[in-house]
Protein backbone atom coordinates (compact mmCIF):
# COMPACT_ATOMS: atom_id res chain seq x y z
CA UNK A 1 0.00 0.00 0.00
CA UNK A 2 1.42 3.38 -0.93
CA UNK A 3 1.80 6.27 1.46
CA UNK A 4 -0.94 8.23 -0.24
CA UNK A 5 -3.33 5.31 -0.06
CA UNK A 6 -2.65 5.00 3.65
CA UNK A 7 -3.81 8.58 4.01
CA UNK A 8 -7.32 7.61 2.92
CA UNK A 9 -8.99 7.66 -0.47
CA UNK A 10 -10.41 10.77 -2.02
CA UNK A 11 -14.18 10.83 -2.11
CA UNK A 12 -15.76 10.35 -5.53
CA UNK A 13 -16.91 13.95 -5.52
CA UNK A 14 -13.43 15.23 -4.65
CA UNK A 15 -11.88 13.02 -7.36
CA UNK A 16 -14.27 14.38 -9.96
CA UNK A 17 -13.69 17.93 -8.79
CA UNK A 18 -9.90 17.63 -8.98
CA UNK A 19 -10.09 15.86 -12.33
CA UNK A 20 -12.12 18.78 -13.63
CA UNK A 21 -9.35 21.16 -12.60
CA UNK A 22 -6.40 19.34 -14.11
CA UNK A 23 -5.56 22.29 -16.33
CA UNK A 24 -6.86 25.10 -14.14
CA UNK A 25 -4.13 27.62 -13.46
CA UNK A 26 -2.09 26.80 -16.56
CA UNK A 27 -0.13 29.79 -17.85
CA UNK A 28 -0.37 30.92 -21.44
CA UNK A 29 2.59 30.42 -23.76
CA UNK A 30 3.01 34.21 -23.97
CA UNK A 31 3.24 34.52 -20.20
CA UNK A 32 5.87 31.78 -20.02
CA UNK A 33 7.87 33.45 -22.76
CA UNK A 34 7.64 36.80 -20.99
CA UNK A 35 8.89 35.16 -17.80
CA UNK A 36 11.81 33.67 -19.70
CA UNK A 37 12.75 37.07 -21.12
CA UNK A 38 12.48 38.64 -17.69
CA UNK A 39 14.66 35.96 -16.20
CA UNK A 40 17.31 36.67 -18.79
CA UNK A 41 17.47 40.19 -17.42
CA UNK A 42 17.59 38.84 -13.87
CA UNK A 43 20.81 40.62 -12.82
CA UNK A 44 19.21 44.03 -13.37
CA UNK A 45 16.08 42.85 -11.60
CA UNK A 46 18.20 41.88 -8.62
CA UNK A 47 19.86 45.31 -8.75
CA UNK A 48 16.44 46.92 -8.67
CA UNK A 49 15.53 44.79 -5.66
CA UNK A 50 18.73 45.91 -3.94
CA UNK A 51 17.69 49.50 -4.54
CA UNK A 52 14.45 49.07 -2.63
CA UNK A 53 14.69 51.13 0.57
CA UNK A 54 14.47 49.05 3.72
CA UNK A 55 12.91 51.77 5.83
CA UNK A 56 9.20 52.50 5.97
CA UNK A 57 7.75 54.57 3.14
CA UNK A 58 6.73 57.46 5.37
CA UNK A 59 10.30 58.05 6.53
CA UNK A 60 11.58 58.43 2.99
CA UNK A 61 9.94 61.82 2.77
CA UNK A 62 12.65 63.10 5.11
CA UNK A 63 14.81 63.55 2.02
CA UNK A 64 14.05 65.71 -0.98
CA UNK A 65 13.25 63.79 -4.19
CA UNK A 66 16.45 65.03 -5.86
CA UNK A 67 18.58 63.47 -3.12
CA UNK A 68 16.63 60.22 -3.32
CA UNK A 69 16.93 60.13 -7.10
CA UNK A 70 20.69 60.68 -6.91
CA UNK A 71 21.04 58.01 -4.23
CA UNK A 72 18.97 55.59 -6.31
CA UNK A 73 21.16 56.24 -9.35
CA UNK A 74 24.35 55.62 -7.34
CA UNK A 75 22.83 52.43 -5.88
CA UNK A 76 21.84 51.24 -9.33
CA UNK A 77 25.31 51.85 -10.73
CA UNK A 78 27.01 50.24 -7.73
CA UNK A 79 24.52 47.37 -7.82
CA UNK A 80 25.01 46.81 -11.53
CA UNK A 81 28.79 46.90 -11.17
CA UNK A 82 28.74 44.60 -8.13
CA UNK A 83 26.51 42.17 -9.95
CA UNK A 84 28.65 42.30 -13.03
CA UNK A 85 31.72 41.46 -10.94
CA UNK A 86 29.83 38.83 -8.95
CA UNK A 87 28.69 37.07 -12.06
CA UNK A 88 32.10 37.22 -13.69
CA UNK A 89 33.86 35.72 -10.68
CA UNK A 90 33.40 32.01 -10.00
CA UNK A 91 31.45 31.48 -6.79
CA UNK A 92 32.98 28.10 -6.02
CA UNK A 93 36.64 27.05 -5.64
CA UNK A 94 38.47 26.28 -8.87
CA UNK A 95 38.96 22.70 -7.70
CA UNK A 96 35.23 22.12 -8.04
CA UNK A 97 34.29 23.64 -11.37
CA UNK A 98 31.05 21.67 -11.56
CA UNK A 99 29.68 23.55 -8.58
CA UNK A 100 30.18 26.87 -10.28
CA UNK A 101 27.03 28.97 -10.54
CA UNK A 102 25.78 29.39 -14.05
CA UNK A 103 24.32 32.86 -13.91
CA UNK A 104 21.74 34.20 -16.30
CA UNK A 105 23.68 36.96 -17.95
CA UNK A 106 22.55 39.68 -20.31
CA UNK A 107 22.71 38.65 -23.95
CA UNK A 108 25.83 40.74 -24.56
CA UNK A 109 28.40 40.95 -21.83
CA UNK A 110 29.01 44.65 -21.19
CA UNK A 111 31.94 46.23 -19.41
CA UNK A 112 31.05 48.06 -16.18
CA UNK A 113 31.62 51.44 -17.80
CA UNK A 114 29.33 50.39 -20.64
CA UNK A 115 26.67 49.34 -18.16
CA UNK A 116 26.94 52.76 -16.52
CA UNK A 117 26.72 54.57 -19.86
CA UNK A 118 23.82 52.42 -20.94
CA UNK A 119 21.90 53.19 -17.75
CA UNK A 120 22.65 56.91 -18.07
CA UNK A 121 21.58 56.87 -21.72
CA UNK A 122 18.32 55.17 -20.81
CA UNK A 123 17.66 57.71 -18.07
CA UNK A 124 18.41 60.57 -20.47
CA UNK A 125 16.04 59.18 -23.08
CA UNK A 126 13.36 58.67 -20.44
CA UNK A 127 13.76 62.28 -19.31
CA UNK A 128 13.57 63.68 -22.85
CA UNK A 129 10.66 61.53 -24.03
CA UNK A 130 7.89 63.25 -22.02
CA UNK A 131 8.91 66.67 -23.34
CA UNK A 132 8.58 65.47 -26.95
CA UNK A 133 5.27 63.82 -26.17
CA UNK A 134 3.94 66.93 -24.43
CA UNK A 135 4.67 69.01 -27.55
CA UNK A 136 2.84 66.43 -29.64
CA UNK A 137 0.00 66.33 -27.18
CA UNK A 138 -0.54 70.06 -27.45
CA UNK A 139 -0.57 69.79 -31.24
CA UNK A 140 -2.98 66.87 -31.12
CA UNK A 141 -5.25 68.73 -28.70
CA UNK A 142 -5.35 71.68 -31.08
CA UNK A 143 -6.14 69.36 -34.01
CA UNK A 144 -8.81 67.58 -31.94
CA UNK A 145 -10.57 70.91 -31.38
CA UNK A 146 -10.70 71.31 -35.14
CA UNK A 147 -12.19 67.85 -35.59
CA UNK A 148 -9.02 65.94 -36.57
CA UNK A 149 -9.26 62.73 -34.55
CA UNK A 150 -6.87 60.65 -36.66
CA UNK A 151 -3.70 62.32 -35.28
CA UNK A 152 -4.96 61.78 -31.74
CA UNK A 153 -5.62 58.09 -32.36
CA UNK A 154 -2.17 57.63 -33.95
CA UNK A 155 -0.43 59.26 -30.96
CA UNK A 156 -2.58 57.27 -28.51
CA UNK A 157 -1.68 54.04 -30.35
CA UNK A 158 1.99 54.85 -30.15
CA UNK A 159 1.82 55.75 -26.46
CA UNK A 160 -0.12 52.55 -25.84
CA UNK A 161 2.66 50.45 -27.38
CA UNK A 162 5.34 52.37 -25.47
CA UNK A 163 3.41 51.93 -22.26
CA UNK A 164 3.05 48.21 -22.88
CA UNK A 165 6.79 47.89 -23.41
CA UNK A 166 7.49 49.75 -20.18
CA UNK A 167 5.01 47.54 -18.38
CA UNK A 168 6.67 44.38 -19.72
CA UNK A 169 9.95 45.71 -18.39
CA UNK A 170 8.22 46.32 -15.04
CA UNK A 171 8.79 50.08 -15.28
CA UNK A 172 5.35 50.65 -13.90
CA UNK A 173 5.65 54.38 -13.21
CA UNK A 174 6.90 55.05 -16.75
CA UNK A 175 4.15 52.82 -18.13
CA UNK A 176 1.49 54.66 -16.10
CA UNK A 177 2.75 57.98 -17.47
CA UNK A 178 2.46 56.70 -21.06
CA UNK A 179 -1.07 55.43 -20.53
CA UNK A 180 -2.14 58.67 -18.83
CA UNK A 181 -0.86 60.64 -21.81
CA UNK A 182 -2.50 58.12 -24.14
CA UNK A 183 -5.85 58.88 -22.45
CA UNK A 184 -5.12 62.59 -22.68
CA UNK A 185 -4.35 62.28 -26.38
CA UNK A 186 -7.46 60.29 -27.18
CA UNK A 187 -9.95 59.91 -24.32
CA UNK A 188 -11.93 57.42 -26.41
CA UNK A 189 -9.05 54.97 -26.81
CA UNK A 190 -10.26 52.42 -24.23
CA UNK A 191 -7.26 49.97 -24.16
CA UNK A 192 -5.23 52.62 -22.35
CA UNK A 193 -7.71 52.74 -19.46
CA UNK A 194 -7.41 48.97 -19.04
CA UNK A 195 -3.63 49.04 -19.19
CA UNK A 196 -3.54 51.95 -16.75
CA UNK A 197 -5.70 49.96 -14.34
CA UNK A 198 -3.39 46.95 -14.65
CA UNK A 199 -0.29 49.06 -14.08
CA UNK A 200 -1.80 50.67 -10.97
CA UNK A 201 -2.84 47.24 -9.71
CA UNK A 202 0.76 46.05 -10.17
CA UNK A 203 2.05 49.11 -8.30
CA UNK A 204 -0.50 48.45 -5.57
CA UNK A 205 0.77 44.89 -5.19
CA UNK A 206 4.41 45.90 -5.31
CA UNK A 207 4.12 48.76 -2.80
CA UNK A 208 1.13 47.47 -0.83
CA UNK A 209 -0.41 50.82 -1.70
CA UNK A 210 -4.09 51.45 -1.05
CA UNK A 211 -3.87 54.67 -3.09
CA UNK A 212 -2.62 52.82 -6.18
CA UNK A 213 -5.33 50.22 -5.69
CA UNK A 214 -7.97 52.94 -5.68
CA UNK A 215 -6.42 54.42 -8.83
CA UNK A 216 -6.57 50.97 -10.44
CA UNK A 217 -10.21 50.65 -9.51
CA UNK A 218 -11.01 54.05 -11.04
CA UNK A 219 -9.13 53.25 -14.26
CA UNK A 220 -10.97 49.94 -14.61
CA UNK A 221 -14.29 51.70 -14.01
CA UNK A 222 -13.39 54.27 -16.68
CA UNK A 223 -12.55 51.40 -19.03
CA UNK A 224 -16.06 49.98 -18.58
CA UNK A 225 -17.52 53.42 -19.32
CA UNK A 226 -15.53 53.88 -22.52
CA UNK A 227 -15.03 50.37 -23.94
CA UNK A 228 -17.69 48.72 -26.08
CA UNK A 229 -19.34 45.77 -24.30
CA UNK A 230 -18.10 43.36 -26.97
CA UNK A 231 -14.47 44.16 -26.17
CA UNK A 232 -12.58 40.94 -25.33
CA UNK A 233 -11.53 42.31 -21.96
CA UNK A 234 -14.87 43.85 -20.99
CA UNK A 235 -16.30 40.82 -19.10
CA UNK A 236 -13.00 40.17 -17.37
CA UNK A 237 -12.64 43.73 -16.08
CA UNK A 238 -16.28 43.71 -15.03
CA UNK A 239 -15.81 40.43 -13.15
CA UNK A 240 -12.68 41.75 -11.48
CA UNK A 241 -14.40 44.88 -10.24
CA UNK A 242 -17.31 42.84 -8.96
CA UNK A 243 -15.10 40.34 -7.19
CA UNK A 244 -12.35 42.64 -5.93
CA UNK A 245 -12.35 42.54 -2.17
CA UNK A 246 -12.52 45.87 -0.41
CA UNK A 247 -9.16 46.83 1.05
CA UNK A 248 -8.89 45.93 4.71
CA UNK A 249 -9.45 49.08 6.72
CA UNK A 250 -6.38 49.72 8.78
CA UNK A 251 -6.30 52.40 11.41
CA UNK A 252 -3.00 54.15 11.10
CA UNK A 253 -2.54 54.69 14.77
CA UNK A 254 0.88 53.79 16.00
CA UNK A 255 0.95 51.01 18.56
CA UNK A 256 4.08 50.99 20.71
CA UNK A 257 6.42 48.09 20.05
CA UNK A 258 6.40 47.09 23.74
CA UNK A 259 3.53 47.70 26.15
CA UNK A 260 4.04 47.09 29.87
CA UNK A 261 1.00 45.64 31.61
CA UNK A 262 0.43 44.92 35.26
CA UNK A 263 -2.50 43.12 36.82
CA UNK A 264 -3.38 41.07 39.86
CA UNK A 265 -4.08 37.38 40.16
CA UNK A 266 -7.65 36.78 38.94
CA UNK A 267 -7.70 40.34 37.65
CA UNK A 268 -8.64 41.06 34.02
CA UNK A 269 -7.39 43.78 31.73
CA UNK A 270 -8.93 44.68 28.36
CA UNK A 271 -6.46 46.41 26.10
CA UNK A 272 -7.88 48.13 22.97
CA UNK A 273 -5.14 48.26 20.34
CA UNK A 274 -7.03 50.19 17.61
CA UNK A 275 -5.75 47.86 14.91
CA UNK A 276 -7.16 44.48 13.82
CA UNK A 277 -5.33 41.63 15.53
CA UNK A 278 -4.55 38.49 13.54
CA UNK A 279 -3.17 36.26 16.31
CA UNK A 280 -1.35 36.25 19.61
CA UNK A 281 1.07 34.02 21.49
CA UNK A 282 1.56 33.73 25.25
CA UNK A 283 4.97 32.74 26.56
CA UNK A 284 3.87 31.28 29.91
CA UNK A 285 0.32 29.97 29.99
CA UNK A 286 0.52 29.32 33.74
CA UNK A 287 0.78 33.03 34.47
CA UNK A 288 -1.95 34.47 32.26
CA UNK A 289 -4.70 33.63 29.84
CA UNK A 290 -5.07 35.94 26.85
CA UNK A 291 -7.68 36.14 24.13
CA UNK A 292 -8.83 38.51 21.39
CA UNK A 293 -12.16 40.24 21.96
CA UNK A 294 -13.82 41.43 18.77
CA UNK A 295 -11.09 42.34 16.32
CA UNK A 296 -8.79 44.78 18.05
CA UNK A 297 -8.98 44.24 21.82
CA UNK A 298 -6.81 41.84 23.78
CA UNK A 299 -8.06 40.56 27.13
CA UNK A 300 -5.49 39.35 29.63
CA UNK A 301 -6.44 37.46 32.80
CA UNK A 302 -3.94 36.88 35.59
CA UNK A 303 -3.73 33.28 36.77
CA UNK A 304 -0.79 33.34 39.13
CA UNK A 305 1.97 35.71 40.13
CA UNK A 306 4.83 35.95 37.67
CA UNK A 307 6.04 37.64 34.52
CA UNK A 308 5.42 36.70 30.91
CA UNK A 309 5.01 38.20 27.45
CA UNK A 310 2.22 38.21 24.90
CA UNK A 311 3.18 38.73 21.26
CA UNK A 312 0.35 40.30 19.28
CA UNK A 313 0.41 40.19 15.47
CA UNK A 314 -1.77 42.61 13.53
CA UNK A 315 -3.27 41.87 10.16
CA UNK A 316 -1.02 44.45 8.52
CA UNK A 317 1.94 42.24 9.48
CA UNK A 318 3.25 44.43 12.32
CA UNK A 319 3.40 43.21 15.90
CA UNK A 320 3.68 44.41 19.43
CA UNK A 321 4.76 42.76 22.66
CA UNK A 322 2.91 43.01 25.95
CA UNK A 323 5.24 42.68 28.91
CA UNK A 324 2.86 41.34 31.55
CA UNK A 325 3.49 41.16 35.26
CA UNK A 326 0.91 39.47 37.41
CA UNK A 327 1.06 40.47 41.04
CA UNK A 328 -0.83 39.30 44.08
CA UNK A 329 -3.10 42.10 45.37
CA UNK A 330 -2.38 43.65 48.80
CA UNK A 331 -5.57 42.28 50.30
CA UNK A 332 -4.72 38.88 48.96
CA UNK A 333 -1.18 39.14 50.33
CA UNK A 334 -2.60 39.90 53.77
CA UNK A 335 -5.03 36.98 53.60
CA UNK A 336 -2.31 34.58 52.44
CA UNK A 337 -0.11 35.73 55.35
CA UNK A 338 -2.88 35.10 57.87
CA UNK A 339 -3.69 31.66 56.52
CA UNK A 340 -0.05 30.64 56.37
CA UNK A 341 0.47 31.73 59.99
CA UNK A 342 -2.57 29.63 60.99
CA UNK A 343 -1.18 26.66 59.09
CA UNK A 344 2.13 26.95 60.93
CA UNK A 345 0.39 27.23 64.29
CA UNK A 346 -1.69 24.13 63.59
CA UNK A 347 1.43 22.24 62.51
CA UNK A 348 3.23 23.26 65.71
CA UNK A 349 0.20 22.04 67.70
CA UNK A 350 0.35 18.76 65.71
CA UNK A 351 -3.14 19.46 64.42
CA UNK A 352 -2.26 18.05 61.04
CA UNK A 353 -5.78 18.20 59.65
CA UNK A 354 -6.06 21.93 60.28
CA UNK A 355 -2.53 22.56 59.04
CA UNK A 356 -3.42 20.78 55.80
CA UNK A 357 -6.65 22.75 55.37
CA UNK A 358 -4.95 26.12 55.91
CA UNK A 359 -2.08 25.24 53.58
CA UNK A 360 -4.51 24.25 50.83
CA UNK A 361 -6.31 27.60 51.19
CA UNK A 362 -2.97 29.39 50.89
CA UNK A 363 -2.21 27.55 47.67
CA UNK A 364 -5.63 28.36 46.26
CA UNK A 365 -4.87 32.04 46.66
CA UNK A 366 -1.24 31.82 45.63
CA UNK A 367 -0.50 28.62 43.71
CA UNK A 368 3.28 28.84 43.94
CA UNK A 369 3.47 29.55 47.71
CA UNK A 370 6.55 27.62 48.79
CA UNK A 371 5.81 27.70 52.54
CA UNK A 372 2.39 26.08 52.06
CA UNK A 373 3.86 23.53 49.68
CA UNK A 374 6.47 22.70 52.29
CA UNK A 375 3.85 22.12 54.99
CA UNK A 376 1.85 19.86 52.70
CA UNK A 377 5.06 17.96 51.91
CA UNK A 378 5.65 17.40 55.60
CA UNK A 379 2.05 16.33 56.01
CA UNK A 380 2.40 13.80 53.20
CA UNK A 381 5.32 12.29 55.07
CA UNK A 382 3.20 12.22 58.22
CA UNK A 383 0.38 10.61 56.27
CA UNK A 384 2.65 7.83 54.97
CA UNK A 385 3.81 7.13 58.52
CA UNK A 386 0.20 7.13 59.73
CA UNK A 387 -0.71 4.70 57.00
CA UNK A 388 2.08 2.31 58.07
CA UNK A 389 0.89 2.52 61.68
CA UNK A 390 -2.66 1.66 60.63
CA UNK A 391 -1.40 -1.15 58.41
CA UNK A 392 0.56 -2.70 61.28
CA UNK A 393 -2.47 -2.50 63.58
CA UNK A 394 -5.11 -3.68 61.09
CA UNK A 395 -5.29 -7.28 62.47
CA UNK A 396 -4.34 -6.69 66.07
CA UNK A 397 -6.48 -3.59 66.73
CA UNK A 398 -8.81 -2.77 63.87
CA UNK A 399 -10.47 0.14 65.69
CA UNK A 400 -7.13 1.85 66.24
CA UNK A 401 -6.12 1.12 62.63
CA UNK A 402 -9.32 2.82 61.41
CA UNK A 403 -8.36 5.97 63.35
CA UNK A 404 -4.96 6.06 61.63
CA UNK A 405 -6.39 5.45 58.18
CA UNK A 406 -8.98 8.20 58.75
CA UNK A 407 -6.15 10.54 59.63
CA UNK A 408 -4.44 9.64 56.36
CA UNK A 409 -7.60 10.48 54.43
CA UNK A 410 -7.83 13.87 56.14
CA UNK A 411 -4.17 14.73 55.57
CA UNK A 412 -3.95 13.85 51.90
CA UNK A 413 -5.75 15.07 48.80
CA UNK A 414 -8.10 12.58 47.09
CA UNK A 415 -5.76 12.04 44.14
CA UNK A 416 -2.88 11.01 46.42
CA UNK A 417 -1.95 7.32 46.28
CA UNK A 418 -1.76 6.99 50.07
CA UNK A 419 -5.23 8.56 50.31
CA UNK A 420 -6.63 5.93 47.94
CA UNK A 421 -4.94 3.07 49.77
CA UNK A 422 -6.22 4.33 53.14
CA UNK A 423 -9.78 4.49 51.79
CA UNK A 424 -9.45 0.93 50.55
CA UNK A 425 -8.25 -0.28 53.95
CA UNK A 426 -11.10 1.56 55.68
CA UNK A 427 -13.66 -0.18 53.45
CA UNK A 428 -12.15 -3.58 54.31
CA UNK A 429 -12.06 -2.91 58.04
CA UNK A 430 -15.63 -1.56 58.18
CA UNK A 431 -17.15 -4.63 56.55
CA UNK B 1 32.32 14.55 -7.54
CA UNK B 2 29.02 16.37 -7.58
CA UNK B 3 26.78 16.18 -10.61
CA UNK B 4 26.66 19.24 -12.80
CA UNK B 5 24.30 21.90 -11.45
CA UNK B 6 21.44 22.55 -13.87
CA UNK B 7 21.40 25.85 -15.69
CA UNK B 8 18.58 28.18 -14.62
CA UNK B 9 17.35 28.67 -18.19
CA UNK B 10 17.02 24.92 -18.62
CA UNK B 11 15.24 24.66 -15.28
CA UNK B 12 12.83 27.38 -16.39
CA UNK B 13 12.14 25.68 -19.70
CA UNK B 14 11.46 22.36 -17.99
CA UNK B 15 9.58 23.42 -14.87
CA UNK B 16 8.12 26.94 -15.28
CA UNK B 17 4.71 25.57 -16.20
CA UNK B 18 4.54 23.37 -13.09
CA UNK B 19 5.84 26.14 -10.83
CA UNK B 20 3.26 28.57 -12.24
CA UNK B 21 0.42 26.09 -11.79
CA UNK B 22 1.52 25.22 -8.26
CA UNK B 23 1.66 28.88 -7.25
CA UNK B 24 -1.83 29.55 -8.61
CA UNK B 25 -3.22 26.45 -6.90
CA UNK B 26 -1.61 27.46 -3.63
CA UNK B 27 -3.58 30.71 -3.72
CA UNK B 28 -1.17 33.21 -5.26
CA UNK B 29 -3.38 35.84 -6.95
CA UNK B 30 -3.10 35.93 -10.74
CA UNK B 31 -2.06 39.57 -10.42
CA UNK B 32 1.17 38.53 -8.75
CA UNK B 33 1.77 35.03 -10.02
CA UNK B 34 4.17 36.19 -12.71
CA UNK B 35 6.28 37.97 -10.13
CA UNK B 36 6.05 34.95 -7.84
CA UNK B 37 7.36 32.69 -10.64
CA UNK B 38 10.27 35.08 -11.04
CA UNK B 39 10.87 34.96 -7.28
CA UNK B 40 11.00 31.18 -7.39
CA UNK B 41 13.57 31.09 -10.18
CA UNK B 42 15.63 33.96 -8.76
CA UNK B 43 15.72 32.13 -5.42
CA UNK B 44 16.70 28.96 -7.25
CA UNK B 45 19.37 30.94 -9.06
CA UNK B 46 20.79 32.17 -5.76
CA UNK B 47 20.77 28.67 -4.27
CA UNK B 48 21.95 26.86 -7.34
CA UNK B 49 25.46 26.41 -5.98
CA UNK B 50 24.01 24.59 -2.97
CA UNK B 51 21.84 22.30 -5.08
CA UNK B 52 23.61 18.97 -4.98
CA UNK B 53 21.43 17.16 -7.44
CA UNK B 54 20.37 14.56 -4.89
CA UNK B 55 16.74 15.48 -5.36
CA UNK B 56 14.66 16.00 -8.44
CA UNK B 57 15.03 19.63 -9.63
CA UNK B 58 11.27 19.82 -10.10
CA UNK B 59 10.66 18.81 -6.47
CA UNK B 60 13.29 21.30 -5.36
CA UNK B 61 11.60 24.12 -7.30
CA UNK B 62 8.14 23.15 -6.03
CA UNK B 63 9.56 23.36 -2.50
CA UNK B 64 10.71 26.91 -3.18
CA UNK B 65 7.33 27.69 -4.78
CA UNK B 66 5.51 26.53 -1.63
CA UNK B 67 7.45 29.04 0.46
CA UNK B 68 7.06 31.85 -2.09
CA UNK B 69 3.31 31.15 -2.20
CA UNK B 70 3.07 31.32 1.59
CA UNK B 71 4.73 34.74 1.54
CA UNK B 72 2.45 35.93 -1.25
CA UNK B 73 -0.64 34.77 0.63
CA UNK B 74 0.48 36.61 3.73
CA UNK B 75 0.98 39.78 1.67
CA UNK B 76 -2.52 39.47 0.27
CA UNK B 77 -3.97 38.80 3.71
CA UNK B 78 -2.52 42.07 4.88
CA UNK B 79 -4.32 43.99 2.14
CA UNK B 80 -6.95 43.24 -0.44
CA UNK B 81 -5.79 42.89 -3.99
CA UNK B 82 -7.28 44.31 -7.15
CA UNK B 83 -6.33 41.91 -9.86
CA UNK B 84 -4.34 42.92 -12.90
CA UNK B 85 -6.01 42.36 -16.23
CA UNK B 86 -3.04 40.59 -17.57
CA UNK B 87 -2.52 39.58 -21.14
CA UNK B 88 -0.95 36.42 -19.71
CA UNK B 89 -4.33 35.30 -18.45
CA UNK B 90 -6.17 36.08 -21.64
CA UNK B 91 -5.87 33.56 -24.37
CA UNK B 92 -6.17 35.50 -27.62
CA UNK B 93 -7.55 32.40 -29.35
CA UNK B 94 -10.62 32.31 -27.17
CA UNK B 95 -13.70 34.44 -27.02
CA UNK B 96 -14.75 36.51 -24.01
CA UNK B 97 -17.15 33.85 -22.77
CA UNK B 98 -14.52 31.15 -22.81
CA UNK B 99 -12.09 33.47 -21.07
CA UNK B 100 -14.63 34.19 -18.40
CA UNK B 101 -15.31 30.47 -18.06
CA UNK B 102 -11.62 29.85 -17.51
CA UNK B 103 -11.52 32.63 -14.96
CA UNK B 104 -14.51 31.13 -13.18
CA UNK B 105 -12.89 27.69 -13.11
CA UNK B 106 -9.96 29.23 -11.30
CA UNK B 107 -12.31 30.93 -8.89
CA UNK B 108 -14.19 27.69 -8.24
CA UNK B 109 -10.95 25.88 -7.46
CA UNK B 110 -9.77 28.68 -5.21
CA UNK B 111 -13.14 28.84 -3.44
CA UNK B 112 -12.80 25.21 -2.39
CA UNK B 113 -9.05 25.07 -1.71
CA UNK B 114 -9.12 28.29 0.32
CA UNK B 115 -11.31 26.51 2.88
CA UNK B 116 -8.51 24.07 3.66
CA UNK B 117 -5.96 24.89 6.35
CA UNK B 118 -2.75 26.08 4.73
CA UNK B 119 -0.63 23.01 5.51
CA UNK B 120 -3.31 20.59 4.34
CA UNK B 121 -3.89 22.60 1.18
CA UNK B 122 -0.19 22.38 0.33
CA UNK B 123 -0.18 18.59 0.62
CA UNK B 124 -3.43 18.15 -1.33
CA UNK B 125 -2.18 20.42 -4.12
CA UNK B 126 1.20 18.72 -4.38
CA UNK B 127 -0.07 15.14 -4.24
CA UNK B 128 -3.62 15.17 -5.60
CA UNK B 129 -3.25 17.94 -8.19
CA UNK B 130 0.45 18.07 -9.06
CA UNK B 131 0.78 14.29 -8.75
CA UNK B 132 3.92 14.32 -6.59
CA UNK B 133 4.57 11.19 -4.59
CA UNK B 134 4.37 11.42 -0.79
CA UNK B 135 8.20 11.23 -0.38
CA UNK B 136 8.59 14.00 -2.97
CA UNK B 137 6.00 16.14 -1.17
CA UNK B 138 7.79 15.50 2.13
CA UNK B 139 11.04 16.65 0.54
CA UNK B 140 9.46 19.76 -0.99
CA UNK B 141 7.76 20.73 2.26
CA UNK B 142 10.76 19.73 4.38
CA UNK B 143 8.64 17.61 6.71
CA UNK B 144 8.60 13.92 7.65
CA UNK B 145 6.76 11.40 5.53
CA UNK B 146 4.38 10.63 8.40
CA UNK B 147 3.50 14.30 8.61
CA UNK B 148 2.66 14.34 4.92
CA UNK B 149 0.43 11.26 5.33
CA UNK B 150 -1.32 12.81 8.27
CA UNK B 151 -1.85 16.17 6.53
CA UNK B 152 -3.03 14.40 3.40
CA UNK B 153 -5.59 12.37 5.34
CA UNK B 154 -6.93 15.49 7.05
CA UNK B 155 -6.68 17.52 3.85
CA UNK B 156 -8.70 15.03 1.83
CA UNK B 157 -11.38 14.95 4.51
CA UNK B 158 -11.38 18.76 4.59
CA UNK B 159 -11.63 18.85 0.79
CA UNK B 160 -14.74 16.65 0.83
CA UNK B 161 -16.24 18.83 3.54
CA UNK B 162 -15.36 22.01 1.64
CA UNK B 163 -16.99 20.65 -1.51
CA UNK B 164 -20.13 19.80 0.42
CA UNK B 165 -20.26 23.25 2.00
CA UNK B 166 -19.61 24.85 -1.36
CA UNK B 167 -22.46 22.86 -2.90
CA UNK B 168 -24.85 23.71 -0.05
CA UNK B 169 -24.22 27.45 -0.33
Amino acid sequence: MSDTEEAGELSAEAKAFLAGHETTGEPSAEALERGRVRLEGAPLAVAAALMKPQQPRSRRTLFPPEVLAAAAMVSLLLGAQALYLAFRAPTAPVAEPVAEVTPVEPKREAEPAEVTNQVLEEKKEAAEAPVKVDVELNAVAAAWRQGDFEGARRLAGRLYEEGKNERTRKNFEAAALRFQKCIKADPRYHPCYRQLGSVYASIAMRDQSAVAMEQARRAYEDFLDVAPPDDAYYPKVKAILELAPAPTPIVNREVPAVIPLSLSVDGTVKLPLARPVSRLAVLDLKVIEARVLGTDTVQVEGLRSGKTTVTVWFIDGSRTILMVEVKVSERRVERVGELFADANKALAAKDFVLASAFSKQVLELEPGHSGAQNILGQLRTQAREAYLRGYQLRDRDPAEAITWFELVVLLTPPEDETHQKALSRLRELRK
Amino acid sequence: MRPEAPDIARLYAAHARQVWRTLVRLGVPTATVEDAVQDVFLTAHQRLSGFEGRSNPGTWLVGIAVRVAANARRAVARRGVLRVVDDAMVDPGRGPEQQLERHRALQALEAVLSRLPEEQREVVVLIDLEQLTAPQAAEALEVKLNTVSSRLRLGRAALSKALKESRDE
